[in-house]
């Protein structure tokens, strides 16, 4: 129980040292932008006299607490993440937080949705070729290896313009702008999970050649037992450890995928607002949205470390 | 004696399917980059409004766009620019990664551990914002997105460098260099740097996909390339432009986005191809089995070489 609290203890420490280092890294970042952020938050004003307008920036900066000194800024950044109040949108005036509560569930269920695929697909994909090339069928290796690797290394929003251009307009199978139903998650996870569902598959098919190789499989088949006691209580759990760990580094890389294929189905996610904040200087959002995905990397991270260590407590000594 | 090697070598690389494809898609790649914007420039570029958004035919082999312009030309046309780009993205990767890699390893003790530690957290960190960051800093446009494809790619050179140098610096000859009194400096850049550099190379070409694949989304996001118009159009597109024009476009020329799809794809994969058939090249005992935690430290392969070439003198 100690051995738990010491591992929990650490994640969470862990979670908070890389939190404060991307606060940190996007404060900086923030500050380095070129022009005036109350000049931006005001915008123009060209219609009135420069007395005016220099009150009203002067006004702005206030409001924004841009004249207090940095590091009454940067402390109160620290604390604007703690509590996740960014403050409005300098183009909407919106407040950030309602922008990113109406947007995360698209993106939320774009990034599950290559999860669960990745999953669905990966793991079984793996073990079944891994069990069909114990010791034979050679060809069906190669076969593997060079499909496998071909798919992989196809960037998510190539094979989602692929598959929007087949399945939603050359055949009309799926909606091409989402229509509010369970079909709208089918092309967008395909397209993100597909890739590292083959990566994950390579992975999972050497780790069943590894388990095919012990002991215990052969004491269970000299046994005659059932092939599905051999394969669900010995192989898949067994499997499910390396599955896991290469399954939170993966989705990493899905998070970032869902940014860039967001607008290819006519989605309306963080990721289309991150860029277009970008685009239009509006840094509340641009901070926010940054820190959210950071955490939520390292979040997944963490998740992966626990489960881990539920699955395997050999885990918990190693670290 | 060296005639003979480089035929070796050059047998290596061709010993496999792959190596062989990835080999001649690459030389078709720099061969379009290099006649590209003068041969089809004019067709990619000129408007003809007789024949907008047409559609599939023996003249025009993805249709036209809205302006009438031949897409399979603009997709050839757009190669030069997004190799430079790749090209430019991966040097800054790599002179970054290693100066920092082998920084980190000549220094040694806590500061090795700490550097260490920030390569890592550097790895980790999700490479899409990184880039988003960056360009927010610099200002959209190509050389904002260069550098900012560099500074994602540069902790994998970084870990890399310091990997493979950690793997060196316990052998006999930088024992030997350490006893003649050679500063730390000295021992990086004359003994280590010189035997890892076969690993580095092969980790270029590898790399060099990625980066085409990670700048072009960033064009495609509007964040890299800024088209122009005019006379500069046919030197001012790349892929991930043409992949937005193409999506965005996607109803009136759905093929239109196609061109330039597969062109990302095709110029990956036969990087990737490439980097494989040379990690073979400098290291024949490489076989295509790989073990589980090598795929699971580094998903795309790119890493492999890192136990490679620390003996190059070997030969048999």
């Amino acid at each position: 129980m100690a051995r738990w609290g010491r591992f929990l203890l650490q994640r969470v420490l862990r979670v908070v040292i890389v939190s404060v280092v991307l606060i940190t890294a996007t404060f900086i970042t923030v500050r380095l932008v070129p022009g005036d952020p109350a000049q931006k938050a005001i915008g123009m004003q060209t219609d009135r006299s420069p007395a005016e307008q220099a009150a009203t920036l002067k006004r702005a900066k206030h409001d924004l607490h841009l004249d207090r000194s940095l590091p009454v800024q940067y402390l109160e950044t620290l604390g604007a993440a703690a509590t996740f109040d960014f403050g409005r949108s300098f183009q909407t005036s919106q407040r950030v937080t309602q922008i990113i509560s109406d947007r995360l569930g698209s993106t939320l269920r774009l990034a599950a949705g290559g999860t669960i695929e990745m999953l669905v697909l990966g793991v079984p994909l793996g073990v079944l070729v891994g069990a069909l090339t114990d010791g034979k069928r050679r060809w069906l290796d190669v076969v593997f290896s060079g499909f496998s690797g071909f798919i992989g290394s196809i960037p998510p929003y190539v094979l989602a313009v692929i598959g929007v251009f087949f399945f939603a307009y050359t055949w009309s199978i799926f909606p091409r702008i989402p229509e509010g139903s369970l079909m709208d998650e089918v092309l967008p996870s395909l397209a993100l999970g597909l890739g590292p569902a083959f990566l994950l598959a390579r992975v999972v098919r050497i780790e069943t050649l590894d388990v095919l190789q012990q002991d215990y499989v052969r004491t269970a088949r000299s046994k005659w037992l059932p092939w599905r006691h051999l394969y669900f209580r010995d192989v898949v759990p067994n499997v499910l450890t390396p599955a896991l760990t290469i399954g939170g580094v993966l989705f990493a890389s899905l998070l970032g995928g869902a940014v860039v294929v967001e607008g290819i189905f006519g989605r309306n996610g963080l990721g289309s607002t991150l860029i277009n904040a970008v685009q239009l200087g509006d840094y509340p959002v641009v901070l926010a949205i940054s820190l959210l995905f950071g955490f939520m990397v390292v979040a997944a991270n963490t998740i992966v470390d626990v489960l881990l260590a539920l699955i395997d407590p050999r885990t918990l000594v190693a670290s | 004696m060296a005639r003979r090697r480089r035929q070796a070598r050059l047998r290596a690389l061709l010993s496999t399917p792959t190596g062989v494809i990835g080999l001649v898609l690459l030389a078709a790649l720099v061969v379009i980059a290099i006649i590209g914007p003068s041969v089809w420039g004019d067709k990619a570029t000129a408007s003809d409004y007789l024949h907008l958004f047409s559609p599939r035919s023996g003249e025009h082999l993805l249709g036209t766009d809205g302006a009438g312009r031949d897409l399979f030309s603009r997709t050839l046309v757009g190669t030069r620019l997004s190799l430079i780009l790749a090209s430019g993205s991966v040097l800054i990767a790599a002179v970054l990664g290693i100066l920092m890699g082998a920084t980190v390893a000549a220094v040694g003790g806590r500061t090795q551990r700490i550097g260490s530690t920030i390569i890592d957290t550097w790895l980790g960190f999700p490479s899409i914002l990184l880039s988003v960051l960056v360009v927010t800093v610099l200002e959209r446009g190509s050389g904002a997105a260069m550098i900012a494809i560099g500074l994602s790619f540069a902790p994998f050179f970084a870990r890399l460098t310091l990997t493979s140098a950690s793997a060196v610096a316990g052998r006999d000859f930088v024992a030997a260099g350490r006893l003649l009194g050679l500063s730390r400096f000295r021992i990086v850049t004359k003994y280590i740097l010189g035997n890892i550099a076969d690993a580095l190379v092969v980790a270029i070409f590898s790399t060099f996909g990625q980066c085409l694949i990670a700048i072009s989304a960033l064009s495609f996001l509007g964040l890299g390339v800024q088209p122009q118009v005019g006379a500069q159009e046919r030197f001012s597109i790349d892929w991930g432009v043409l992949l937005d024009q193409g999506v965005k476009n996607f109803r009136d020329a759905p093929a239109g986005a196609l061109g330039p799809a597969f062109a990302i794809a095709i110029a990956g994969l036969a990087f990737g191809w490439f980097g494989d058939g040379l990690a073979r090249v400098f290291n024949p005992r490489l076989t295509v089995r790989r073990r589980a935690a090598d795929v699971l430290a580094d998903p795309t392969g790119v890493a492999e070489p890192a136990t490679v070439a620390i003996e190059p003198e070997v030969e048999a």
